[in-house]
C-alpha cells in the first residue's frame, strides 16, 4: 500500500517544518506532497529547501479546494493507493492520521476524522457548532446517515474514491460535498474519532462572514446538486 | 395629429438606434473584438428592439396581452429580461473559464514538479515520471 500525505498550505512558513517532521515520525512510509497555494510569505522557500518531500507551486491562490484537487491530481499521476490530507496550519495532528489510513487500508473508501464522536469535543464557536449540527441533520435527512463532522478536512481516501472526486471536484469548500458525492456514488465512508488542535482563538468578523458564506454555499450546492434526481 | 408625429419621431430614433447597435455588433465581430458565439444573444436582443421599433403597434399588443396598463413600460420589461439573460449567459461563461483556468493551473504545477524531478534525476538518477519534453523550466522557489 503506497501512501501519499498531501499538505495544502497557504502562508504556513511557521508551522510547516514541524508538521513535516511530525508526519515523517508518525507516517514514516508516506511520501509527502506540500501544495503551496501561492503563499505570500516564505512558505515556498521552506518547502523547496526541505529535503525528501515533493511540492507543487500553484500559480495563483486557488483556495483549499484547488489545493486539494492539485494534490489529488498528483496522487493519480503516480501509483499511490491511499491519500491522506493534513492541513498546513497544523490543526490535523499527524499522530492521529494512522487511524484514518488504517480504515482505508481495511476497505473504506474515505475515512473522515470527526471531532464530535468522542464526548467533550467543542472546538468552535457557538455559531460554527450550530452550522455543524445543521449539516449533520441535513446529511441524516438526505443521505440517511448523520455524518457528525461534515466540515472536517482531516481525511484519508482510497484510490477509487480520489478518481471519482477528481472527475468533478468542488471548487471552494470541498469537505461536505465530498461526503455527498461519495455516498451518492455508493462508496463506503467511515468516521473516525479524532482530536484536532484548534488554533482559532476568538472569531473575527471576517471569519464570521466566511462562516455564513460557507454555510449558504454548501447548502445551496447540496440542495441543487444532490436532490431531485441530481446524479452526483 | 401631434401625437402621431411624436410617435413616428420616436420610431425613427428607435429604428436608428437598433440599426446602429446591430452594425456596431457586426463591426466588433469583424475586428475580432468579439467571438461570434458570444454575440448571438446580443444580436437576438437588438433584433427584438428593431422589430419593436419597426412595428410600433406590437408594443401595445404585447402590453394588452400581458395586462400591462402603461404600454411603454413593456419596453423596459423586455429590456430587463434581455439584460438578465445576457448576465446569466456571462456568468456561465465565467464559470466555465474559471474551471478551465483551475485545470490549467493544476497542470502547470504538476508539470513544474515533473521537470524538477527530471532535473534531479539527471544528476542523482532516481526513478520518477518522464520529464516533459520542451516543458516549462522550473522556477527556483
Amino acid at each position: 500500500m503506497k501512501l501519499l500525505a498531501i499538505v495544502p498550505a497557504y502562508n504556513e512558513e511557521g508551522s510547516l517544518p514541524g508538521l513535516i517532521e511530525s508526519i515523517r515520525a508518525h507516517l514514516p512510509e508516506a511520501d509527502i506532497l506540500v501544495v503551496n497555494d501561492c503563499s505570500t510569505d516564505g512558505t515556498a522557500g521552506v518547502v523547496s529547501s526541505a529535503a525528501g518531500i515533493e511540492y507543487l507551486d500553484l500559480p495563483f491562490n486557488m483556495g483549499i479546494g484547488g489545493a486539494v484537487y492539485a494534490g489529488m491530481k498528483y496522487f493519480l499521476s503516480r501509483d499511490y493507493d491511499i491519500l491522506v490530507r493534513l492541513d498546513g496550519d497544523g490543526q490535523h495532528p499527524p499522530e492521529q492520521a494512522r487511524s484514518l489510513v488504517r480504515e482505508v487500508a481495511a476497505g473504506a473508501d474515505m475515512a473522515v476524522g470527526s471531532r464530535y464522536i468522542l464526548q467533550g469535543g467543542t472546538y468552535s464557536s457557538t455559531m460554527r457548532m450550530m452550522g455543524i449540527k445543521l449539516l449533520a441533520g441535513i446529511s441524516r435527512i438526505m443521505l440517511g446517515r448523520a455524518f457528525t463532522d461534515n466540515t472536517s478536512g482531516f481525511r484519508a481516501f482510497s484510490r477509487r474514491a480520489v478518481e471519482c472526486l477528481a472527475s468533478d471536484f468542488p471548487d471552494d469548500f470541498p469537505e461536505p460535498e465530498e461526503i455527498y458525492i461519495l455516498h451518492k456514488n455508493g462508496f463506503s465512508i467511515a468516521e473516525v474519532p479524532v482530536v484536532m488542535k484548534d488554533r482559532t482563538a476568538g472569531i473575527s468578523s471576517i471569519s464570521l462572514l466566511r462562516t455564513w458564506y460557507f454555510l449558504v454555499k454548501v447548502l445551496l450546492t447540496i440542495f441543487v446538486k444532490y436532490t431531485l434526481g441530481g446524479k452526483r | 395629429m401631434n401625437g402621431v408625429y411624436y410617435m413616428s419621431r420616436v420610431q425613427f430614433f428607435a429604428i436608428l438606434g437598433s440599426v446602429v447597435l446591430i452594425l456596431f455588433l457586426f463591426w466588433l465581430i469583424r475586428r475580432r473584438r468579439l467571438l461570434a458565439e458570444y454575440s448571438l444573444l446580443w444580436l437576438g436582443v437588438f433584433t427584438v428592439f428593431l422589430v419593436i421599433a419597426v412595428f410600433g403597434g406590437l408594443l401595445d399588443e404585447m402590453a394588452r396581452f400581458f395586462g400591462i396598463l402603461y404600454p411603454p413600460a413593456t419596453i423596459f420589461i423586455l429590456l430587463i429580461i434581455g439584460i438578465i439573460m445576457l448576465l446569466l449567459h456571462f456568468s456561465t461563461i465565467i464559470s466555465e473559464l474559471k474551471r478551465k483556468l483551475n485545470e490549467l493551473s493544476v497542470r502547470l504545477a504538476l508539470l513544474e514538479n515533473q521537470s524538477r524531478a527530471g532535473e534531479k534525476r539527471g544528476s542523482v538518477g532516481r526513478t520518477g515520471a518522464e520529464p516533459p519534453s520542451g516543458g516549462p523550466a522550473a522556477p527556483d522557489g
